[in-house]
């Protein structure tokens, strides 16, 4: 795994625009081509087998996690938690999630944390940085499936979704959610499926019928999100969810509750102790030296805690935290000339299809980290 | 790993400016949304805020849906808004 500095396209700004992707700069830049990681093949076959394993432990928690009645340890609301062994049980239909993982090209990749509900980042993963590698070195690959198994996975899950619409919804005025959402619902139409969106504070609550409906008054039985479980469950539809009688389809489905929620990890390292891809982690400090005091719920790297020897070595501001806490061995993210970058390792359906890298300047990947693009030496 | 060169995107392409003039890659995107909403004008690339606004797929038009909330306000039996109240947050690329 390398580093490789570059100059960045001509005109590289208008190029990924074009692609539907508005987003590469925010006040800092998002999208950074003056640099990429190069892996080899076997590396890659590590992250891809790594991610399988992963995966299929991450199966085996949820399971556990219903088998012990373990909701508390989640602080997920009792009035969900029927919803989300439903969905379990019904192999409700889900579509995708991304690792994040501590990789060095040496060492074991050690998981972090799973983004099972709402990971983003796929449209440049799958599209920018496709076309970026096209446009870079066109005979050289990359890990990078994301695009087909996503259309592939689509059309499976047809069979498993009501004969009805698929809907699509984000929150409003916000590009990269948007964006992200659009791309999804692009690869489920070109899956075959009849697709339609709304936002998400257009849906409507049918209260003489108990169902969710469209801006038309129809009912929706069929709905990929990009909003979180842990805002839905605090807001006043939340309840909607359990009575719903069309038992809508929501996708992610509420199982995703359970991954996404960085309680998940303690249960790993219970489940799979010394596994050679987890950390070690726990509800409370237990004998952890160095460690990364992390909220259940958090987003954009928020309320991180690091410490080390004893010292506080980095942290983050922000409103999570009030759920509660995990403790989890502190791995230092590799540093390349002062970049610390995250592998995103994505799931489509049940199988690796691909990363994404998001790379910052200190040991804590925030809302300023930035997407490079790889190839396969 | 890709099985394919043929990458494409047809909702995207519509609604966010692939291979279209670039006066017309523009994303608008209302920040405005208690205000009344301007006609649907333009065909079916941009404009995707003002209602209703979709794209062209293999020859059909498929419908992208609506943006306003308040459409439906009389319909007594409907309740809206009741999800995407935790405002000031957004799903970000960290997430």
């Amino acid at each position: 795994m390398q580093r490789i500095s570059i100059a960045p396209r001509n005109n590289w700004q208008q190029t990924v625009e074009a692609l539907g992707f508005g987003f590469h700069t925010a006040d800092v830049p998002y999208w950074d081509e003056s640099a990429y990681y190069a892996f080899t093949l076997p590396e890659i076959e590590k992250l891809e087998g790594v991610t399988s394993d992963l995966w299929e432990m991450c199966l085996q928690a949820v399971q556990y996690v219903i088998d012990k009645n373990l909701f508390a340890q989640f602080k997920i609301p009792e009035f969900i938690v029927p919803h989300i062994i439903d969905t379990w049980n019904n192999d409700a239909p889900a579509i995708y999630g991304r690792f994040d993982l501590c990789y060095d090209g040496i060492k074991e990749p050690k998981l972090l944390e799973f983004n099972a509900d709402t990971p983003t980042s796929v449209f440049e993963a799958s599209i920018i940085q496709w076309f970026w590698l096209k446009d870079f070195d066109e005979p050289k690959d990359q890990f990078n499936s994301l695009h087909e198994k996503l259309i592939a996975y689509w059309k499976y899950l047809k069979d498993y979704l009501y004969a009805d619409k698929l809907y699509f919804t984000c929150v409003k005025d916000v590009l990269e959610d948007f964006t992200t959402t659009a791309y999804l619902q692009d690869c489920a139409m070109q899956g075959g499926l009849d697709t339609a969106f709304i936002y998400i504070n257009d849906i409507g609550w049918d209260n003489n019928n108990q169902f969710f409906v469209d801006l038309d008054k129809q009912p929706i039985r069929n709905i990929f999100k990009l909003y979180p479980y842990e805002w839905m469950v605090n807001e006043s539809f939340g309840k909607n969810l359990p009575i719903d009688t069309l038992k809508a389809n929501w996708i992610e489905p509420s199982w995703k509750m359970v991954l996404s929620n960085k309680a998940i990890l303690p249960i790993l390292w219970q489940l799979f102790p010394y596994h050679k891809n987890l950390l070690p982690a726990y509800f409370t400090r237990s004998n952890l030296k160095d460690y990364v005091k992390k909220p259940l719920l958090s987003r954009e790297g928020a309320n991180i805690t690091i410490v080390e020897n004893e010292n506080i070595i980095a942290g983050s501001d922000g409103s999570y935290g009030e759920e509660g806490f995990i403790y989890q061995e502190f791995c230092k993210l590799p540093e390349f000339n002062g970049n610390f970058p995250v592998i995103g390792s994505w799931v489509v359906g049940q199988e690796p299809a691909g990363i994404g890298i998001r790379e910052s300047n200190g040991l804590i990947t925030d809302n300023l980290s930035r997407f490079i693009p790889h190839l396969i030496l | 790993m890709k099985k394919s060169n043929a990458i494409s995107l047809v909702l995207v392409a519509g609604l966010l400016g692939c291979n279209r003039p670039h006066e017309r890659n523009r994303l608008f995107l209302r920040t405005d949304t208690t205000g009344g909403y301007t006609p649907a004008t333009a065909g079916y690339h941009g404009y995707y805020v003002f209602r209703p606004y979709g794209t062209y797929y293999a020859g059909t038009y498929y419908r992208q849906g609506y943006s306003n909330a308040g459409v439906h306000s009389s319909e007594e039996s409907i309740s809206r808004g009741g999800f995407g109240g935790s405002e000031g947050f957004h799903v970000s690329s960290s997430s």
